[in-house]
């Protein structure tokens, strides 16, 4: 009945452990024994129809109508990503006009995204933003397509985020640093099993 | 948003985007980010959650509180590529908590799932579906070798990452893993 | 009037002008560039809250409103802050003083009290 209990001397836990592994490196003392062979198939027989029905399960959650989308984006608030706010000038005393980091941030993304095959990450004013005149810098970080000629998209990418800052805010910015993060592959629209199978 | 579609844009090029750009993007207060992560992690998230309940009842409002706090805590994200793991430990812990509280809130003082009955009641219901039977034989394991199972092959976290959600040594993650993974086999054996 | 909202005082019939924060909701929403309008938490009033909110209730029609755009009054005259959403062609800088100044020019229509301040804060750009 208990087919786990003589492992050609390994436990099953070494053996669960083996299999999360991917069976590697291979250990010739567990593949050359038939109990635990006979114990890694279950265990993998286990997964794939653990696996097979969670497919089958996520696949019928992801048909539904998306109201529930919405509920949550309807909860979650840009305030909480608002930052620090970026004085704007105005002749007026009685003015009080700014941005904030948060918008700002959000206009570097959308003209990092005007540019193909370059996606533009995290973004960060370094500086202090809420002194007008004061010197800042811009470092944001960027993700380009494979086999892309690096230099001439980080010119475009850096154009267009000093543009998109000037049109926006009257920051005295020193400097636009770009970090390249990594490249990425056109990926096919669904993305969804990340890892191995 | 005042001019977020109902429907999601099928060209917007953020769907193909990778997990750590959109979680990064995210993390700055990218919404429509946030929605692709949304999109592309939420149903998984309230399959989790409707196993751990045993019912598609509260599995929304787990899933919805689960994003709200991913919406405040991804700022504290170190590592972007991670976020699915991430994301799934949320909905783990609050799946449990909702658990709990359904629990004390019946009143019945179980200390953990009821003791498993010798009599495997799982062969009763010939005709119950494969997920419903699995549900179940999960439910009559101790509460930290279930959670640790479906850490593992639902969510596919790493021991480390396993651990770190539980508070529990590596080792014992790996035994505690190890031991659901052999009563399930068995369990497996005699409803197949 | 006292500060606790008297119950039977059950919304009179509409004045012929609109109470002052709602009526600068539209201005604002009308100014061109602007797309949405967030509430704006009065960052003082909650503090100063209590104390002038009679007065408040005096200048605006209306004790708290849900109007976005919020209208506070301290003794040298009226605070206002604005949170609003700038759509893309438009600039943030341009479009926050075209709204400072809308608001700066109704409020001499009206002939309500002069502002002390008058905030405007761009908290989104698509």
């Amino acid at each position: 009945m208990k087919s786990s209990d003589k492992l050609a001397g390994h436990t099953f836990e070494e053996l669960s452990d083996y299999l999360d592994r991917d069976r590697s490196p291979a250990d010739p003392s567990i593949d050359g024994s038939p109990e635990c062979e006979i114990a890694l198939r279950g265990m993998e027989r286990l997964r794939n129809t653990q696996r097979a029905l969670l497919k089958k399960d996520v696949e019928l959650e992801s048909e539904r109508e998306d109201s529930w989308v919405s509920t949550i984006l309807q909860a979650i608030s840009i305030e909480a990503r608002a930052g620090r706010d970026i004085p704007i000038s105005h002749p007026s005393s009685t003015a009080r006009l700014s941005v904030t980091e948060g918008a700002v941030r959000g206009i570097l993304r959308a003209a990092g995204d005007s540019i193909p095959n370059i996606i533009v990450g995290r973004c960060r004013l370094d500086g202090d933003v809420s002194e007008p005149g004061a010197p800042v810098t811009v470092r944001v970080d960027a993700t380009v397509l494979e086999g892309e000629i690096i230099p001439s998209l980080v010119v475009a990418l850096r154009e267009a985020l000093y543009v998109a800052l000037h049109q926006h805010t009257e920051l005295a910015v020193e400097a636009v640093d770009i970090t390249i993060r990594d490249l990425y592959q056109p990926v096919p629209p669904r993305a969804k099993a990340s890892s191995d199978e | 948003m005042p001019n977020t579609p109902t429907r999601a844009p099928l060209a917007s090029p953020l769907e193909s985007f990778p997990d750590q750009t959109l979680a990064d993007r995210a993390a700055d207060g990218d919404i429509r980010a946030f929605e692709v992560l949304v999109r592309r992690y939420g149903p998984l998230m309230r399959v989790y959650a409707s196993r751990v309940l045993g019912s598609n009842d509260e599995m929304d409002d787990v899933v919805q509180e689960s994003f709200i706090t991913a919406w405040q805590q991804l700022p504290t994200l170190e590592n972007g590529a991670a976020v699915k793991s991430w994301l799934m430990r949320i909905v783990s812990r609050k799946s449990v908590d909702r658990l709990r509280a359904r629990r004390h809130h019946v009143d019945i003082d179980l200390t953990d799932a009821p003791a498993p009955e010798r009599h495997s009641p799982h062969r009763l219901a010939e005709a119950e579906s494969q997920t419903e039977a699995l549900t179940r034989v999960l439910a009559d394991l101790p509460e930290d070798q279930r959670r640790c199972w479906m850490l593992r092959e639902l969510a596919e976290c790493s021991y480390g990452d396993i651990a770190e959600e539980l508070e529990l040594p590596v080792s014992t993650v790996r035994g505690l893993l190890a031991r659901a993974r052999k009563t399930l086999l068995q369990e497996m054996e005699e409803w197949r | 009037m006292s500060d606790a909202p008297a119950p039977e005082k059950v919304t009179p019939d509409p004045a012929p002008e609109s109470p002052l924060p709602r009526q600068l909701d539209e201005l604002v929403l009308a100014v061109p560039g602007v797309d949405a309008l967030y509430s704006a938490a009065p960052l003082v009033a909650t503090v100063v809250a209590s104390v002038v909110a009679s007065a408040v209730e005096a200048v605006t029609g209306q004790p708290k409103s849900n109007s976005s755009v919020s209208v506070s009054e301290k003794k040298t005259g009226l605070e206002i802050a604005v949170k609003i959403g700038v759509t893309a062609p438009y600039a943030a800088i341009d479009v926050s003083r075209r709204v400072h100044d809308a608001i700066t020019e109704q409020l001499d229509q009206n002939g309500s009290p002069a502002a002390t301040e008058i905030a405007v804060t761009v908290a989104r750009i698509d």
